[in-house]
């Protein structure tokens, strides 16, 4: 740059430094600002349904479910229990609703025996706890869909499935739930279907989908209500 | 640096402009470097949660357009929980649960989306005119799953946004749904 003229004409038996470490300044800028040390991110396919449920031509009481619950661990997080004990619990949970993290979750499918799912250890640092701990989620609801397979019938035409998480939980739970039955449906694919991440192959298999929240069902001082719901779920 | 410092003393009589113009050229680097990031549709520092199943996005395959929803923010709790929505270069951010005017803008922004794209006739004939778009959700592990899903009521646009429940009387044909969706994540096992 301008440097490099004007400073071999003035200290002739130095060597200028100056315009290497205005280049290497520039690149140094160039590169702490343009490396990306993130992981590369994917993306899981979905489709919204058109003919079923709120914005379809109401078929929704044709449908067989299985249901995919998820919602706050804890003792008293079982059924038997009234709403306003399940929202008394949540406050304690959330330590008085200050904004703690829920972070260990029970899944349960239809009526079956829940799991106890680590919300800590889903995070990158934690490696290999972290796969072990997908794994599992991954084992439990393939075991227990492969219960409520109708043998015989295509993809498309088994029970659909609907996940229904308690709307207080990270997505991250939700997301696994919906990646593990993923996973079961290309397992249980005959012609060796693959997952291509083009969204219209979602046509021809299972449907998967996320229950709305039920938070809108109730007033803001009925929350229990929302989790009585869920865990009573069948 | 001390080099400077030397040639000042040497060219008092000359008004030095290396500093200057190493200014300059810094600044102009920064503004070309911020002006790519801001219209760069995923920069927001999102955590996506792990999964096993999830490909990797071939841009070069992909015919249709992909807008990118980024939702963020600390919507566990807190005093107020606020979260922000993302799509394209245009934010929008809710003080609490019971403040729809995020999903409100976005569905603003979405109505113009669906008019500028091509469709496609429902393949499950319910009439429905479908967008040839593909909605990438990326939303950080944290956010409440409430946001989320509620994000995806509005891309169906069967809820009435004042209330967030199902608008009455609405015939599915007139609305302007987006129903392909990537939810974006990462590999469970990438080191």
């Amino acid at each position: 740059m301008a440097h490099g003229a004007a400073g071999d004409g003035v200290d002739a038996g130095r060597l200028d430094l100056v315009p290497m470490i205005d280049c290497i300044m520039l690149l140094l800028i160039f590169f702490v600002m343009t490396t990306k040390f993130s992981t590369e991110e994917k993306a899981i396919s979905s489709l919204l349904p058109t003919d079923k449920g709120q914005s379809g031509p109401g078929k929704a009481k044709d449908i067989k479910m299985v249901n995919i619950c998820i919602y706050p661990a804890s003792p008293r997080m079982v059924k038997g229990y009234q709403p306003s004990e399940y929202a008394a619990e949540l406050k304690k949970l959330t330590n008085n609703n200050s904004g703690l993290v829920i972070e260990d979750v029970y899944m349960r499918v239809g009526q079956r025996e829940p799991i106890q799912i680590n919300g800590k250890v889903l995070t990158k640092k934690e490696g290999e706890r972290m796969v072990a701990e997908v794994e599992r989620v991954h084992q439990y609801l393939g075991d227990e869909l492969k219960k409520f397979e109708n043998a015989g019938e295509p993809r498309n035409k088994q029970n659909d499935v609907v996940i229904h998480c308690y709307s207080g939980l990270s997505w991250k739970y939700a997301l696994i739930a919906y990646d593990a039955v993923r996973n079961y449906e290309g397992q249980n694919t005959a012609d060796g279907f693959k997952w291509t991440g083009d969204p219209r192959e979602l046509d021809q298999a299972r449907s998967v989908n996320f229950a709305p929240p039920r938070i809108r069902n109730y007033d803001k001082n009925e929350l229990g209500n929302e989790l009585y719901e869920i865990i009573h779920m069948k | 640096m001390s080099g400077r410092k030397v040639k000042l003393e040497q060219q008092d009589d000359h008004l030095d402009l290396v500093p200057l113009i190493d200014c300059v050229f810094l600044l102009l680097l920064f503004f070309m470097i911020c002006g790519r990031l801001s219209t760069d549709q995923r920069t927001e520092q999102i955590s996506v949660p792990p999964t096993k199943t999830a490909v990797k996005f071939d841009e070069s395959k992909a015919k249709w357009r992909r807008e990118i929803i980024n939702v963020f923010g600390a919507t566990q709790g807190g005093d107020p929980p606020k979260h922000t929505i993302r799509i394209g270069t245009t934010q929008f951010t809710a003080k609490g649960p019971e403040d729809y005017s995020a999903y409100q803008n976005l569905r603003a922004k979405l109505d113009k989306i669906y008019d500028e794209s091509e469709k496609y006739d429902d393949p499950k004939a319910t009439q429905m005119k479908l967008p040839k778009v593909i909605v990438e959700i990326r939303a950080d592990a944290n956010t409440e799953f409430r946001v989320v899903q509620e994000v995806q009521q509005v891309l169906t646009d069967g809820f009435d946004l004042t209330t967030m429940q199902p608008k009455k009387g609405f015939d599915p044909k007139q609305g302007k749904p987006f129903v392909n969706l990537d939810f974006t994540t990462r590999k469970h096992n990438e080191k």
